[in-house]
């Protein structure tokens, strides 16, 4: 698998306090990284670093595997760097200049593509949060990055401007196949969007598990204890679940199963179960289980 | 650096920043109509490279001015924290305005030089000085604007607070001008009054004046206050000010944490 950014043991010391501690973390290409942490986890120190801000104390960090990747990342950290006294396409040209394009030809398909047409010519100190958010993502856009960062993106959003922006940013991913590196405190968003997760907390990354996996761990289950696995697995075929081998005696059971229903049959058929235990997690309450030492997975 | 440039220009153009050459068009036409009113009042001689000469300390405050305003909107629209992102070097970033910046301040003197020369010379006669001395102190003057520039984004570039910026710089050209004065008052009683000043000593404080901008500016607009001292080396110190003071905004820019 190819990796758009590869973070090993990077530490960022302040003083006494360490903002990042040993993290380590790989962002596949083409994929929508979720980078979730509460207030003061990490997120965003470690999102400066890599986009050049702040030196680390230690470790290493590369993207693109160290190679020329100018022009190839592009961010948003915080809040976007739009300047107020300009209006939208002036932004858009200032930022071309920057980024050394010939033309202007791309920028009217820029404002198109974030639904800022009708308000390009207005002063950016003129806009909501939300045109504002979209106007910097426009700005990222600007001489075709492929890897974009976005720090908080959809903080102080109401909720049409966070439809926006997700609708926009899957649109990204999709059409342009833009890597995409978000973090966020909106784990319901995030879990709208992001093809792969990165959890951290006090600095340091406790856990990274792609949507795949995780949407199995959050499905809904039931941990049964029986005298023997191997003797119930026949009829769980039967019945077509899907189930996972933990040990001689316990197995979880997937799906969304009528426990009455599985426990008389399993009666029916002479096999006693022990305890049963039924699980429904959502990320949030992974996330909790997490930060507490308490993930079973 | 040619797009950090370019987009620098480009921003200017599209920004307030660009008003700042009808100002000085406007302050070179009012300059010319008030030393007019002031010939025809008092019947004044008005001394053409004067209108020139006498205006160095000014320009540092429009300079501290000009400077803080733009990188000051850099910091605060996270124009600055965009460029790096891109990949642009701090050197690069560092350097492109401080070039930005000399450029802007050195055609507003120009063109301020071009209007009074242009409309004053025809209005109240030919330079009075030699043509190689007016030569040498605008030369000189070129240099202090380059100085002047230096300091300010050195100032600028490291502290991200405007407002501690523009206080500080303008606090560095308050104490400029009490310190230049007070070397020149010091030089001037001891060639006049016989006040005993040690050689060393009168070498400290002429060296001083040399190494200030302000200090400069005062001697180009009242002439050197040792006779024995020439304008030529003026610009040599305004040079080295401006570069060591850009070498080590370099270094410590390289190393800034931006948030």
């Amino acid at each position: 698998m190819e990796y758009v950014l590869e973070v090993s043991n990077l530490t960022k010391k302040y003083k006494e306090f360490k903002g990042l501690n040993n993290l380590n973390c790989k962002v596949p290409k083409g994929s929508i990284y979720g980078l979730i942490g509460k207030n003061g986890a990490g997120k965003t120190t470690l999102i400066r670093i890599i986009c050049g801000l702040q030196k680390p104390t230690n470790g290493t960090y590369s993207i693109y595997g160290n190679k020329n990747f100018q022009r190839r990342i592009s961010a948003i950290i915080e809040s976007p760097s739009i300047i107020n006294n300009l209006t939208a396409i002036d932004n858009l040209k200032v930022q071309s200049k920057l980024v050394g394009m010939p033309s202007y030809d791309e920028i009217d398909e820029l404002l198109s593509l974030v639904n800022l047409t009708n308000t390009k010519n207005k002063k950016v100190y003129n806009f909501s949060l939300g045109m504002r958010q979209r106007l910097g993502i426009a700005m990222c856009l600007v001489g075709n990055p492929d890897f974009l960062i976005l720090d908080e993106p959809i903080n102080g959003l109401d909720p049409e401007g966070i439809v926006e922006i997700r609708e926009l940013l899957l649109k990204l991913n999709k059409e342009k196949n833009i890597t995409i590196l978000i973090s966020s405190h909106y784990l319901d968003e995030l879990s709208k969007i992001a093809t792969y997760y990165g959890f951290i907390d006090n600095g340091y990354m406790i856990k990274e598990i792609s949507k795949e996996s995780l949407d199995k761990l959050l499905q809904k289950r039931i941990i049964l204890k029986v005298k023997k696995v191997s003797q119930i697995i026949p009829l769980l075929e039967k019945m077509n679940i899907s189930y996972q081998v933990i040990d001689d005696e316990n197995i979880i059971l997937y799906g969304d199963i009528d426990i009455q229903d599985l426990l008389s049959y399993l009666k029916n058929n002479n096999h006693k179960v022990l305890k049963v235990i039924e699980k429904d997690e959502t990320l949030e309450s992974y996330f909790m289980n997490l930060l507490g030492g308490d993930s079973d997975d | 650096m040619i797009n950090l440039i370019n987009s620098n220009i480009e921003r200017i153009r599209r920004s307030k920043l660009k008003y700042i050459f009808l100002i000085v068009i406007f302050l070179a036409i009012l300059t010319i109509i008030y030393n007019y009113l002031k010939i025809n009042s008092i019947n004044n001689i008005i001394i053409v490279e004067d209108l020139v000469l006498n205006c160095g300390v000014v320009i540092g405050f429009i300079c501290a001015i000009m400077v803080n305003f733009f990188i000051g909107e850099e910091y605060t629209d996270g124009t600055i924290r965009n460029k790096i992102i891109l990949g642009y070097s701090r050197y690069k970033i560092y350097l492109a305005n401080l070039i930005t910046l000399i450029s802007i301040a050195l055609i507003c003197y120009l063109i301020y030089v071009g209007i009074i020369f242009g409309l004053g010379i025809p209005i109240f006669g030919n330079i009075i000085s030699s043509f190689n001395d007016v030569i040498i102190r605008l030369i000189d003057l070129t240099f202090i604007i380059i100085a002047y520039i230096s300091i300010y984004t050195f100032i600028s570039q490291l502290i991200n607070n405007q407002v501690i910026t523009i206080s500080l710089c303008l606090l560095i050209m308050i104490l400029q001008i009490f310190s230049s004065l007070l070397f020149v008052t010091k030089l001037e009683d001891s060639e006049y009054y016989d006040t005993y000043i040690p050689e060393n000593t009168k070498v400290i404080y002429e060296t001083m004046i040399n190494i200030m901008p302000v200090g400069q500016a005062y001697e180009i607009k009242n002439g050197r206050t040792l006779p024995e001292d020439s304008f030529e080396i003026l610009w040599i110190y305004s040079s080295i000010t401006s570069s060591i003071l850009t070498i080590i905004g370099l270094i410590i820019f390289k190393r800034k944490d931006i948030n």
